[in-house]
């Protein structure tokens, strides 16, 4: 059985309380999916993630995003999220933006190709308006402009 | 996540969601999310293990065709420690508490 998380993170909520999940108010779905060994795959991790030379994130109301190159050999990444489950991830980003990961699918057929760029933004955002009238509306504009068939987000 | 999935899939894009946390992947369902029950902030496995991280990935885009309805999720069969044992939750909720607490 799963762990879960929403009991301890209510337990364990700061002053402002534990964050209110939001559903989508236009929920989407596209019926059918590209074939994947066709496909233009863009990775998207709410890790807050940066290259060091970027600007910072100001977690937990920034909802700006960062463009990383998808180039795994581009390794001077920093996390911005505060989340306490980081440790890890610090250490090798790897394990929530599977750069090298989806580089190694595309050498071996299995997607069509990786997009250039990946991008990454502060998740568990307090801010849902702002994500679906802003940040989600930006980044389907860079999505699109890179041709992308299929988005591969990955929650932090 | 769920938010952002939903406004990309909207603009014509399918979209994945790969994630760790089921009770808030099933309270604010994506269009399409793959579980994968590892502690949260390592959805691809253990740091350097380059080789675990591409299985996980294989296999959650794997996932795509079996889809056939908004708002499943699918469950990979990967364990983070080969023998099923799940000390690792004490080690996430000890890593909540520090941070919350």
């Amino acid at each position: 059985m799963a762990l879960e998380y929403l009991p301890i993170q209510a337990e364990h909520a700061g002053p402002a309380g534990p964050r209110q999940l939001v559903r989508s108010s236009r929920p989407a779905w596209k019926g059918t999916v590209p074939e994947l060994s066709a496909a233009r795959v863009t990775l998207l991790s709410s890790a807050a993630l940066r290259r060091s030379t970027q600007p910072p994130f100001s977690p937990p109301t920034d909802t700006s995003f960062r463009a990383i190159p998808a180039d795994p050999a581009v390794a001077d990444l920093v996390i911005d999220h505060r989340s306490p489950v980081g440790t890890d991830a610090r250490r090798d980003p790897e394990i929530v933006l599977p750069r090298a990961a989806l580089a190694a699918l595309q050498r071996r057929g299995l997607v069509g190709s990786a997009a250039p760029t990946a991008f990454s933004f502060v998740g568990a955002s307090r801010l849902p308006r702002q994500v679906e009238e802003e940040l989600g509306p930006a980044l389907a504009a860079e999505l699109a402009a890179l041709g992308t068939d299929l988005a591969v987000l990955v929650p932090y | 996540m769920s938010l952002l999935a939903h406004c990309i899939e909207g603009r014509g894009i399918p979209t994945l969601v790969i994630g760790t946390v089921r009770d808030v992947m099933e309270q604010v369902p994506a269009p399409r999310a793959v579980f994968v029950d590892f502690p949260a902030g390592r959805t691809f496995g253990q740091p350097g293990n380059t080789a675990q991280h591409e299985e996980v990935l294989a296999a959650a885009l794997a996932e795509l065709p079996r889809f056939t309805a908004p708002g499943q999720i699918r469950d990979l069969p990967h364990q983070w420690s080969p023998d099923g044992d799940r000390a690792w939750e004490e080690m996430v909720r000890a890593e909540l508490r520090s941070f919350h607490g």
